[in-house]
């Protein structure tokens, strides 16, 4: 194709590449860079409807104004938010390898900072979650694949709801039900005949009931994906394979899933991505009490206290796109190696 | 259609069968559990002293006459505004699907067709 | 005759001047646009001030969960997008220090005669906010249970402890107490609470260092872990509507609520009539022995927006005083604790006025009260759930807020 052209076709797409991701990434580790000019206080009367009268602290409004219409960005502070206390923490890492005894302790220490303790859980649930995903997505597809015509239709459209349905309503739907109240809960309950048992209530069974909840939600995607992969399985070479004697196990092994690897490298790459940027589920379950991820403490400095907090929360976002990208690396270079093994 | 090579023994397809069951009943449960909640009052289907009242509407019964309800739809559709949330998420859904698919499949069509690399 | 025909005159003219009034509130023209949180008070006074709207003078009010968020950038556009908002008593200082709200002594000298004296809040000798209710956390109690147990009605957190295990051994109820407990806004709100009924400063005086690692701070962790001993396992997800909704299934004893959700929890609503008829409202309980109430006091009022004409702000004074007349409040007593004239305390809102009259603590204005509040929403979960010692779970909340309030500038 004649340089042109190509750029003429790209051109939309590089632009609205630029526009929405690359200047939006730039200006956010921009604003990691600085923090709130220095607040001018005061103190003054106040008088309110109890109490009465005293003298309170306040911020001088015309001060601090002053200060931001001359530095409109902020005070500049470098890397010092990246290695604050909310965020890699040198300081207090330092400090626990001295103070800590044994590694118990040191362990503990980690996860007593935020940024550790929600970077632990999302590579945990990235972890977890995707090889369930690529498994039972495949034994699903190989199952229905040996239905009866007139029910695939209808198991297929089924199978994909969890998927289809937002992130948010499915984790709050599922968190009715396995509520200590809800049906699932109490039923469990029952079952193990403690009736102090609490999914939300112990960090294990929360971390464990948001991994099923992760794998529930992502199952239909890498089922759909296989299904279709499953459509296209060279007939010839089966049959080769079943006069040479393959019982149905080598067959799937030998023939079904060979053929499939593209589509597992795929399916891989999307759910390393999806993965790593869980957060609905700790909203939907309100389990932020056990449980937290990189994408919600990033939400939490946002919009969930009473003061928000951009330069740390820009910090956060920047150390998440730098560890999706160290996730994705060798997939990518995978992928690459592929691309430059086929003929052009 | 079915050749001899295609067909499998009898107990393999009553295993694909239950393990198929299993997972729509994974899959589709939960919503059909909502359905059926979203005919009843808050009282029962967010019930703190019996998840059983879900079931059978105990306090929707008590408070609407009947088991059933439409007081959660006409809630969320009309008092809450709903229609309003509905309509803006197809204009967005609108947009965006056409206009990205419309850059990116100029976009794969271009590295599709290059001998680039 | 004519004297019938001058007093038709008269009276005609009277019924015309009446509505006219009403409608229009004695303004002309302008644009009012009110924002603010979406419960039944503030409904009340928005619907009183749209009242005012007529061919000149255009009302609306947006109502919305989500107004925190939208307040501050939507008032630093120029001109604003509301003129007037609805706020409680910890947005004021940040809206202040932003300069986006404006003073009222103008306003109030030409529009603020049936004003009473305190609804006037004063920052700097300048009226920057009028305030029309008061809420407060206190306790809820059965007093059927209570009698069951042969238990008197609880005075301080102790008491309810002690109330708590009384239920409990008698084989009541397992979790007869709740609190609002959701990990984060909620969770640091009772530390608050409990904190301020100890008396002590929670910051250095005068500046913006922290100041609760003290035996202050160790008793609020240690009656916090033990209420919620006697709690729900689930307790670090109880947020308003959660420990309304366990209230009304009859699972809990004793409770400490929003005095706002009083009404909601009497009505026929979700509840049965046993809970209802025996549920108590008293003011909020003290702590470690001490003779302050341990809850914080908030009020909510309205104020006008900075970036916005004078013409319109002076349509949106009017309209929102009068939205807090002594005719709305007649017709929406039980919907508040109303500050306002014409308002007669009832067993709804009784928790309230007894915790104001028992001298409690209002929430501390003070701009990096915001920083310290998200702060011990996420450090005190670890105390709850045994996982640290009280000594470091406060250490752990100072070095948090430093890190924030270094942030945002309070701190160097």
């Amino acid at each position: 194709m004649p340089d042109k052209a190509f750029f003429s076709f790209m051109a939309p797409s590089l632009l609205a590449m630029i526009l929405f991701i690359a200047l939006p990434i730039g200006s956010v580790f921009l604003q990691s860079l600085f923090v709130e000019h220095s607040q001018v206080m005061k103190t003054v009367e106040t008088c309110s409807p109890f109490g009465g009268c005293t003298d309170e602290t306040i911020v001088d409004a015309e001060a601090t104004q002053a200060l931001a219409q001359a530095q409109p960005l902020g005070r500049f502070n470098g890397l010092g938010t990246y290695t604050d206390r909310n965020h890699l923490a040198f300081d207090d890492l330092g400090r626990a390898r001295r103070e800590a005894d044994t590694f118990g302790e040191f362990l503990s220490a980690i996860m007593n900072l935020r940024f550790y303790r929600a970077l632990v859980f999302t590579i945990a649930f990235t972890a977890i979650v995707t090889p369930f995903v690529l498994a039972l997505g495949l034994v699903i597809a190989l199952a229905v694949n040996m239905l009866p015509r007139m029910t695939k239709g209808p198991a297929i459209f089924v199978s994909l709801l969890p998927m289809i349905v937002t992130p948010l309503v499915g984790s709050l739907i599922l968190a009715w039900i396995v509520d200590a109240e809800g049906i699932l809960g109490a039923t469990l309950q029952t079952l193990f005949k403690d009736p102090d048992l609490s999914l939300k209530a112990s960090p294990t069974l929360t971390w464990i009931m948001l991994f099923i909840y992760g794998i529930w939600h992502a199952t239909p995607f890498s089922f759909i994906v296989f299904y279709a992969g499953l459509q296209t399985v060279p007939r010839d070479t089966l049959e080769a394979a079943m006069i040479d004697g393959a019982s149905r196990a080598q067959r799937i092994r030998y023939v079904v899933v060979p053929h499939l690897m593209p589509l597992v490298t795929f399916v891989l790459l999307i759910q390393l991505m999806d993965n790593f940027r869980v957060f609905e589920p700790i909203v939907g379950f309100s389990a932020d009490a056990n449980a937290t991820s990189l994408s919600w403490i990033i939400y939490n400095d946002l919009r969930g206290g009473e003061t928000t907090l951009f330069g740390s929360a820009a910090a956060t976002s920047f150390l998440t796109l730098v560890g999706v990208i160290i996730l994705l690396i060798p997939v990518l270079i995978r992928t690459w190696r592929d691309h430059n093994s086929k003929p052009a | 259609m079915s050749a001899a090579s295609q067909q499998h023994p009898i107990s393999m397809k009553f295993a694909a069968f239950g393990l198929v069951l299993f997972w729509l009943m994974l899959a589709g449960g939960p919503f059909l559990w909502t359905v059926w909640g979203s005919f009843k009052v808050q009282g029962d289907f967010f019930s703190k002293s019996d998840w059983t009242n879900a079931i059978y509407g105990i306090r929707t019964t008590i408070e609407t006459g009947g088991p059933f309800t439409g007081q959660g739809y006409s809630g969320a559709w009309i008092e809450q505004e709903f229609w309003r949330a509905t309509l803006n998420t197809f204009i967005v859904v609108l947009c965006t699907v056409t206009i990205s698919l419309t850059f990116g499949t100029l976009g794969g069509y271009a590295l599709a067709r290059s001998g680039r690399r | 005759m004519k004297q019938t025909m001058k007093t038709s005159l008269y009276a005609g003219a009277l019924v015309l001047l009446g509505s006219v009034a009403h409608a229009g509130c004695g303004v002309t023209s302008g644009n009012v646009n009110i924002l603010g949180n979406d419960f039944p008070a503030l409904q009340a006074v928005a619907d009183e001030a749209i009242a005012c709207a007529h061919d000149g003078m255009k009302v609306e009010a947006n109502l919305t969960t989500e107004h925190r968020e939208i307040m501050s950038p939507a008032l630093t556009a120029n001109p604003a997008e509301y003129n007037a908002v609805f706020i409680a008593n910890s947005q004021l200082m940040p809206l202040l220090a932003k300069g986006l709200i404006r003073p009222l002594d103008d306003l109030v000298a030409k529009h603020g005669q049936n004003l009473a004296p305190n609804q006037l809040i004063r920052v700097d000798g300048k009226i920057v906010s009028v305030a029309f209710m008061a809420n407060a956390q206190h306790l809820f109690y059965r007093k059927d249970i209570l009698d069951q147990v042969g238990a008197r009605p609880p005075e301080s957190y102790e008491d309810v402890l002690a109330v708590a295990e009384k239920i409990r051994a008698a084989g009541k109820m397992e979790h007869p107490v709740a609190l609002n407990t959701k990990v984060g806004w909620n969770l640091a709100e009772e530390f608050i609470n409990m904190y301020l009924g100890h008396d002590t400063p929670m910051f250095k005086a005068g500046t913006a260092e922290p100041a609760i690692n003290n035996d202050a701070g160790v008793s609020t962790l240690n009656t916090l872990k033990a209420l919620t001993g006697y709690s729900n396992p689930d307790y670090l997800t109880f947020d308003s509507n959660t420990t309304q909704a366990l209230w009304e299934s009859g699972d809990l004893a004793l409770a400490t609520m929003w005095g706002s959700r009083g009404t909601a929890i009497l009505d026929d609503e979700g509840s049965n009539a046993a809970v209802v008829s025996s549920t108590i409202q008293s003011g909020a309980p003290t702590v470690a022995g001490g003779s302050k109430p341990a809850t914080s006091l908030w009020w909510n009022g309205f104020s006008i927006a900075t970036n916005t004409s004078d013409e319109d702000a002076e349509a949106a004074f009017v309209a929102m005083v009068n939205g807090i007349s002594t005719d709305m409040v007649k017709a929406n007593n039980d919907k508040a604790a109303w500050l306002i004239e014409g308002y007669e305390p009832n067993v709804a809102t009784a928790g309230i006025v007894a915790s104001m009259e028992a001298g409690a603590s209002p929430y501390p204005m003070l701009p990096y009260m915001g920083v310290m509040h998200t702060a011990l929403g996420g450090e005190l979960v670890d105390f709850l759930q045994g996982n640290e010692s009280a000594k470091q779970t406060l250490s752990d909340i100072e070095a948090a807020y430093t890190t924030a309030a270094r942030e945002k500038g309070f701190l160097e």
